[in-house]
């Protein structure tokens, strides 16, 4: 939980509070529980909604274009050439610094696996901007690592 | 093409996880859990009030009946204690008006006198009925008391008949 939320806030302090207020706020509301989640597919779900409020409410505007830009010309998988050279605490890094409205998506699908469809009730946007907004995410982080990697 | 970017993270998904919160945390959120705590506790604060107002207005109203009782049950006995009193008084009132009519003009000394220790007598024993000594014994003694007196005067007028018949009979002999 506690690497869930620093995903999604970026610094271990502010997720060792998110996690705080979540388990607080988890156990204060438990009679909102409902038995057709598993118990911690429900906590962790009021640490995703947790970490995304803080964010929100540290005035970092999570900006999801609903417009379909032209898609970015990428001939070929970028990180094909380097894919051997991956290693955790690079990806991690580059997570760190993927902007805030595209790390929360990448978050949430690749790390935490929920789908676009939930993804796009957790953050209040359509599944197709949930989709697009993965994407480029995706695109965004290999293009920090291949940096990271042509200059590290 | 199959994305290695995928691939990889999810291959090594558990190496991603690799913080562990910090020993003060579980601290910190037992702290702000206390506040939930007291909520449960303040609500059984509520019942056990309730419990003691219960219990207080049960044991209120049980004493206020027993006292309701406890009066009534007086006022009974002293009615019916009244009743017996003036049921002899007047058995005895009714004795001294035969005694009267048998034309005794000055009555008998020791009667007087038994008269009037047994009078005296009663009235002590009223004085203790009707103070600290409430209880049967005394009422029984009173009872007997005045019992006493009316079975004294109908000797009195048992024998004053008696000694009224035999100077009649001596008269209608002499004539």
């Amino acid at each position: 939980m506690l690497n869930t939320a620093f995903r999604i806030v970026g610094t271990r302090a502010d997720a060792e509070d998110v996690l705080q207020e979540s388990f607080v706020s988890a156990f204060k509301n438990i009679d909102s529980y409902r038995e057709e989640a598993a118990f911690g597919a429900w906590l962790k779900r009021v640490v995703v909604n947790r970490a995304l409020t803080h964010l929100r409410n540290m005035q970092r505007q999570l900006f999801f274009s609903e417009v379909e830009e032209e898609p970015m010309i990428v001939d070929d998988d970028p990180l094909d050439e380097v894919s051997m050279e991956l290693e955790v605490a690079n990806v991690k890094e580059a997570v760190l610094n993927l902007p805030d409205g595209f790390r929360s998506v990448l978050t949430l699908y690749l790390f935490e696996g929920y789908d676009h469809k939930e993804i796009s009730e957790i953050l209040n946007i359509s599944e197709s901007t949930s989709k697009t907004q993965y994407k480029r995410a995706k695109d965004k982080l290999k293009e920090l690592l291949k940096s990271k990697m042509s200059y590290g | 093409m199959g994305d290695l970017l995928e691939k990889y993270v999810i291959d090594h998904r558990q190496e991603f996880d690799d913080l562990d919160p910090s020993e003060n945390l579980w601290g910190s959120i037992k702290k702000n859990l206390n506040p939930v705590e007291r909520t449960g506790t303040d609500r059984s604060w509520i019942w056990k009030v309730a419990a003691v107002v219960f219990l207080a207005s049960t044991i209120a109203l049980v004493i206020e009946r027993q006292m309701d009782m406890g009066t009534s049950e007086e006022t009974i006995a002293k009615q019916e204690f009244y009743e017996a009193e003036s049921y002899y008084f007047h058995q005895i009132n009714q004795k001294k008006k035969e005694l009267s009519d048998l034309g005794i003009k000055d009555k008998n000394y020791d009667l007087l006198v038994e008269e009037q220790y047994l009078d005296g007598y009663y009235q002590e024993l009223k004085k203790d009925y009707f103070g600290k000594m409430n209880n049967d014994q005394v009422k029984d003694a009173m009872i007997q008391n005045l019992r006493m007196r009316i079975r004294i005067l109908n000797d009195q007028i048992k024998i004053l008949s008696e000694s009224k018949r035999h100077s009649i009979d001596e008269n209608n002999i002499e004539m």
